[in-house]
């Protein structure tokens, strides 16, 4: 259960976007740039409208937080099984 | 291993009643400190909603509103167009819940009682769905959008909305009617119930689950932020609630009361939703952990 819910909660960090397009848009510089804020002005917020660009990014995200959820949830599962074994 | 490790269960105490109390009376003012905090932000909200433009600056971070004004509602409403938004945030939350129910509903009911090459495969493509990020199908689902030329119309919001697969619905709903007795559905087959009509029989007994997905598909919809920006950049009448908070924000101008005001009349709602399904919510959730 603790687990599902990391998992989530993580996933759910990773795709901070209202927020950043309401407080910031990213700013100032790039400093709070988020990869959906990315793939948003790419996409969808200029004229030449970058699908494709965008696409790539979200799809080499989606791969990321993917790789990230299944790291996670071995060293969770890890943990879990050492403490099990030496009854922590 | 395991079982040398184990402690020997003589030397377990109970904990003892009289350090528990103690504890408490340090913990409780802790943590009512803390809750305090966290609800700040919300109190100062509702009480900025009933102040004027200056006295929102002069009172700083005061919470009650002198001099009192309601005026900030009404711009709200009507200048800043909330009237609009209210109606498309109920048009577009509704119709994505009763979509989504629908269909976590039947895709749960045959997950829990029927066995088909593939449903491992898909239980388990169902639950990875939970952990792939919204933005990264949502160019996919504006060129779908837009192909079918809904694009700019409310339809094709609703659509947006309910596009997932629902996957925590899904597995509610597994999990529930995975539980039911086998004998309700003898009964039903017995009597000459086809798929839908037994379907049609078991869903009220699901009405928990139900509870626990019409507030949640409600109150995310509410809030939902990417999809309508997304998929209204064109029509600025059509977006809902969260999206119309945006044009408080001028170019060199804030208007802090009526954004506040603006936020309460968002905020009303889902308060309703959650009331009225709240007892329902509790028992659905309870039940679940079991499945």
């Amino acid at each position: 259960m603790a687990l599902i819910i990391t998992l989530l909660a993580i996933v759910n960090a990773l795709h901070v976007f209202g927020v950043i397009v309401t407080l910031t848009a990213g700013g100032p510089g790039q400093a709070s740039y988020t990869v959906s804020y990315f793939i948003y002005n790419e996409a969808f917020s200029e004229a030449p409208f970058r699908y494709g660009y965008g696409s790539a990014a979200a799809l080499l995200f989606a791969v990321l937080a993917f790789m990230f959820v299944t790291g996670q949830a071995a060293i969770a599962r890890g943990a879990e099984r050492l403490r099990k074994d030496y009854n922590v | 291993m395991a079982v040398l490790a184990r402690p020997p269960t003589t030397l377990v105490h109970r904990p003892r009643l009289r350090r528990r109390a103690y504890l408490n009376l340090i913990a409780l003012p802790g943590l009512i400190i803390i809750s305090l905090v966290w609800a700040y932000p919300f109190l100062w909200t509702m009480s900025t909603a009933f102040k004027t433009q200056l006295g929102a600056f002069t009172a700083g971070a005061g919470l009650v509103p002198q001099p009192l004004d309601l005026d900030n509602f009404k711009r709200a409403w009507v200048t800043a167009g909330f009237s609009t938004y209210f109606i498309n945030t109920v048009v577009y939350a509704t119709g994505s819940t009763l979509i989504e129910l629908t269909k976590s509903a039947l895709c749960g009911y045959v997950l829990a009682r029927y066995r088909f090459p593939g449903r491992n495969l898909l239980y388990k493509l169902i639950v990875l769905t939970l952990f792939v990020p919204v933005i990264s199908i949502l160019i996919p689902q504006f060129v779908l959008i837009q192909h079918l030329g809904l694009l700019n119309t409310r339809l094709g919001v609703i659509l947006a909305q309910s596009g997932g697969a629902g996957a925590l619905y899904v597995l509610l709903f597994t999990g529930f009617f995975e539980n039911l007795p086998q004998d309700l559905f003898d009964a039903a087959r017995v009597d000459g119930a086809g798929f839908l009509q037994t379907f049609r029989l078991m869903l009220p007994l699901a009405r928990p689950i139900i509870a626990v997905v019409v507030i949640f598909q409600f109150v995310y919809n509410w809030n939902d932020f990417t999809v309508p920006l997304v998929f209204t950049l064109g029509q600025p009448d059509l977006q809902n609630l969260a999206v119309g908070m945006l044009h408080f924000q001028g170019t060199n101008s804030f208007d802090l009361t009526g954004f506040a005001a603006g936020m309460l009349i968002s905020f009303v709602p889902v308060l309703l939703v959650f009331l009225v399904f709240q007892s329902y919510f509790v028992r659905g959730l309870a039940g679940a952990v079991k499945g």
